[in-house]
């Protein structure tokens, strides 16, 4: 299979199966100021996805994809654009769009169960329903059994399970991931991304995935977007076109490593283009 | 045997410091009545405890310990909290905490005795007036540094500013909280007995001058024992709160 | 340029509300309620520019600063070195560690009638309580900063062949210093306290801020009470400024 096939540089649309529109997100931009100076971290970014789409995004080191997140977020406000969830424009942070950062947000205070209990009682689910949600989804990511445990008694794999675990409890509309596997070893990553991949095909969530790994990206997603260098726009969208459920062997394949490889050479497009020095590049 | 020596290795230093005193006393290089010998200031000590001056005066002081104490925390916390919420209360307020901090605020002990009398009310502002600074410096730099996550994820959760204050803001900042209880309570006890030691007709400071202008060296020694262990006890039932509350 | 925008701000700030207070402590004392024995700003301003004028506020504030320095350094220097020593060798460490669990807790203020009956009422004492009272601290957050030392800063230094006696003021030193500043400050504080409250207790004759206020007091003269309040404040602030600015040209490094 060739790269060239699958890529696309207009939104994508399946053909087969026209998909309602999760979350758009149009004309993006983003300018911090910094002491006075203006530095445009997001010059404009288009993406859409359907329900059920698992969606990475990738992109050299500061490009901002971080940024972009926390904006769809809406913990950081946006220059200019418009993002909508299921066609609402949103705005500030709400519980239609469940977040998991990188490092561990479990509240140390609470015990595991109360940590996941936490949106519940926030946004006042009956009492009865807050238990069975919490024990649900504590099953789900196979941490049942330490719901009496308070977070610092969690290794860090577990932490960012029981952190799933609270996202998905209040039934967000779209689940937003920031590296949520950043600070975990290799092979904690590895075992996070088979769970994750479970875990998403039973909840049927739309996520937008913000990683630097690509064999991740690769192995997760059912598009891959590509930013550029600041100011960021979107360099490639990416369709993986691997067979589901994926195994782990998969990352051996020709396939795989052909869309690896491909990423690969994309961000070091990126990563060389500073030293040729254009500000051109975003074109 | 092990166990022994094991014991005088560990607490070698305050051995030769015990064993040195005692030397000097046996060496009668100073008189008994001025530099009393282990043993008999442990037997005034355990005499003292049953005399009722000792109770009433450290009760006393006590009272204005915990009142001096509770106000500092009463009102220096809401304010190292709201100057790391407001910009504008903090420009206010950082003058007086930061500059404020380094000088000697007991100098002003003499004037709350003209203000608030001889009695606990002086001696209580004295306390209060110290307290606090340590209270809001460190209550205002745990608030400014709770996780900004934290709060992010509590305002993903759906939660309402009011829950968010509550329920994630004040527990991140706890920690620190309890870091400027520690800092303040052991200077409230100094300040209780020092402003009891310049003026004052009860408390454990006064008794303490009392007992050392009577030249009786080792009941003054035996209150001293009894202070520090009180001290000790004080700064053990915080750390107790502290470990049931903040135990994470 | 923000910084030292901010640092303006900051200074305008303190002085606009300085002056604000002073003003409504005028206003105040010129009001019939208010207490007639708290003296007006401008009286006590008056007494403090008469202390300096006459000249004769020099010798109190001369034997105070003598008492606090000598206390101050040797707290610096029995507090750091030792600290350094306990945290570096670390039989030492275990030596002390009882010590200061033992000694740490007691109110060291409670020593002074004890000092009195000893020493009465001379410098000794007081010098002896500050050094108490400020030695703790000083010891303790030195002991923490040398013990808080990354080890791989020790092991590198190690590996590029250092010896030990090197690596104590090549590596330790500097890497603790944030720390033993930090316990020099709080010892600066404590023995400003000491300093003043050692003066007034027990004390009839002599001289000293702390003295001066006493025999104010007991004159009834409260304006010369509260200008000696104000003289303390401001060496107490002085000191800890001189300390911060020693701070920053030696620890030009941090903050950066």
């Amino acid at each position: 299979m060739s790269c060239g096939s699958v890529m696309t540089r207009v939104v994508p649309v399946n053909k087969v199966e026209p998909k309602e529109s999760a979350i758009k997100i149009s004309n993006l931009r983003k300018v911090f100021e910094r002491k006075g100076e203006e530095i445009e971290a997001i010059k404009g970014i288009d993406l859409d996805i359907k329900e059920g789409e698992f969606v990475s995004v990738v992109g050299p080191s500061g490009c901002g994809k971080s940024t972009f997140l926390h904006i769809v977020g809406g913990f950081i406000e946006r220059t200019s654009g418009v993002v909508s969830v299921q066609g609402e424009e949103v705005g500030k942070p709400a519980p239609d769009r469940g977040m998991m950062f990188q490092e561990s947000t479990l509240f140390p205070w609470r015990k595991v169960y109360d940590n996941v209990a936490w949106g519940l009682e926030a946004q006042k689910f009956p009492k009865a329903d807050i238990k069975e949600r919490v024990e649900y989804f504590l099953k789900l990511v196979g941490l049942w059994e330490f719901k009496d445990n308070l977070p610092s008694e969690l290794s860090g794999g577990m932490k960012q399970r029981v952190s799933l675990a609270r996202v998905l409890a209040f039934d967000p509309k779209v689940l937003l991931m920031d590296e949520p596997f950043g600070a975990l070893d290799s092979q904690t990553r590895e075992t996070m991304q088979v769970e994750l991949q479970r875990i998403w095909s039973e909840s049927k969530k739309s996520v937008i995935f913000v990683t630097h790994d690509i064999e991740e990206a690769v192995y997760l997603s059912d598009y891959v977007v590509v930013l550029t260098k600041r100011p960021s726009v979107v360099k490639e969208i990416l369709k993986i076109e691997l067979p589901r459920p994926r195994e782990v062997s998969i990352r051996k394949s020709y396939d795989f490593i052909d869309y690896r490889n491909h990423i690969w050479d994309l961000l070091h497009e990126e990563e060389n283009v500073k030293s040729i020095g254009g500000q051109s590049n975003a074109e | 045997m092990k166990a022994i020596k094991k014991f005088i290795v560990k607490y070698l230093a305050l051995i030769l410091i015990a064993l040195l005193w005692q030397g000097f006393v046996l060496a009668e290089l100073f008189p008994r009545q001025l530099f009393p010998g282990l043993g008999e200031i442990l037997l005034v000590f355990v005499e003292l405890l049953a005399t009722s001056d000792l109770w009433t005066n450290m009760g006393v002081t006590i009272y204005r310990i915990l009142i001096g104490f509770l106000l500092a925390a009463i009102v220096g916390i809401p304010i190292g909290i709201q100057m790391s919420r407001s910009s504008f209360i903090d420009d206010l307020m950082q003058p007086i905490f930061t500059a404020g901090y380094p000088i000697p605020r007991v100098a002003l002990y003499p004037i709350f005795v003209l203000l608030f009398g001889l009695g606990s009310g002086s001696k209580i502002f004295t306390i209060f007036l110290e307290c606090i600074f340590p209270i809001v410096v460190s209550t205002y730099y745990g608030a400014k540094s709770v996780n900004h996550l934290y709060v992010w994820s509590g305002q993903n959760m759906g939660a309402t500013d009011r829950k968010l204050f509550w329920k994630v803001f004040l527990p991140g900042t706890m920690p620190s909280i309890f870091t400027g209880f520690r800092i303040a309570l052991p200077i409230g006890v100094v300040i209780a007995v020092l402003t009891e030691m310049i003026s004052s007709n009860n408390g454990i400071g006064y008794f303490l001058v009392y007992l050392s202008a009577t030249l009786s060296q080792s009941k003054v020694l035996a209150v001293v024992i009894f202070i520090s262990l009180f001290g000790y006890g004080l700064d053990r039932l915080l750390l107790y709160v502290r470990n049931r509350y903040v135990y994470w | 340029m923000l910084s030292s925008f901010k640092k303006s701000r900051f200074i305008v700030i303190s002085l606009v509300e300085l002056l604000l207070f002073l003003s409504l402590w005028q206003l105040l004392s010129m009001t019939d309620w208010f207490p007639t024995y708290v003296s007006s700003p401008a009286v006590v301003l008056g007494i403090i520019s008469e202390f300096f004028m006459t000249g004769e506020v020099f010798p109190h504030i001369g034997i105070s600063l003598y008492r606090s320095i000598v206390g101050f350094l040797l707290v610096v220097l029995f507090g750091t070195g030792l600290g350094i020593l306990a945290g570096f060798f670390q039989p030492i460490g275990r030596f002390f560690d009882p010590v200061v669990s033992f000694f740490n807790p007691i109110p060291k203020i409670a020593l002074l009638p004890v000092f009195l009956v000893w020493f009465g009422v001379t410098d000794m004492t007081r010098i002896l309580i500050i050094f108490t009272s400020a030695f703790f601290p000083c010891f303790i957050a030195t002991l923490d900063g040398v013990r808080g030392i990354n080890k791989l800063y020790l092991w590198s230094a190690e590996n590029m062949g250092a010896s030990k006696f090197k690596m104590l003021y090549r590596v330790v030193l500097p890497a603790a210093l944030p720390k033993i500043f930090d316990g020099w400050r709080v010892a600066l504080a404590l023995t400003f306290v000491m300093m003043f409250s050692s003066e007034m207790i027990g004390s009839s004759t002599g001289k000293g801020l702390g003295f001066m206020i006493l025999n104010a007091d007991a004159y009834g003269r409260t304006d010369i009470v509260l200008a000696a309040v104000i003289v303390i404040a401001a060496l107490g602030f002085l000191f800890d400024r001189l300390l911060i600015g020693l701070r920053g040209r030696v620890l030009w490094w941090q903050n950066r």
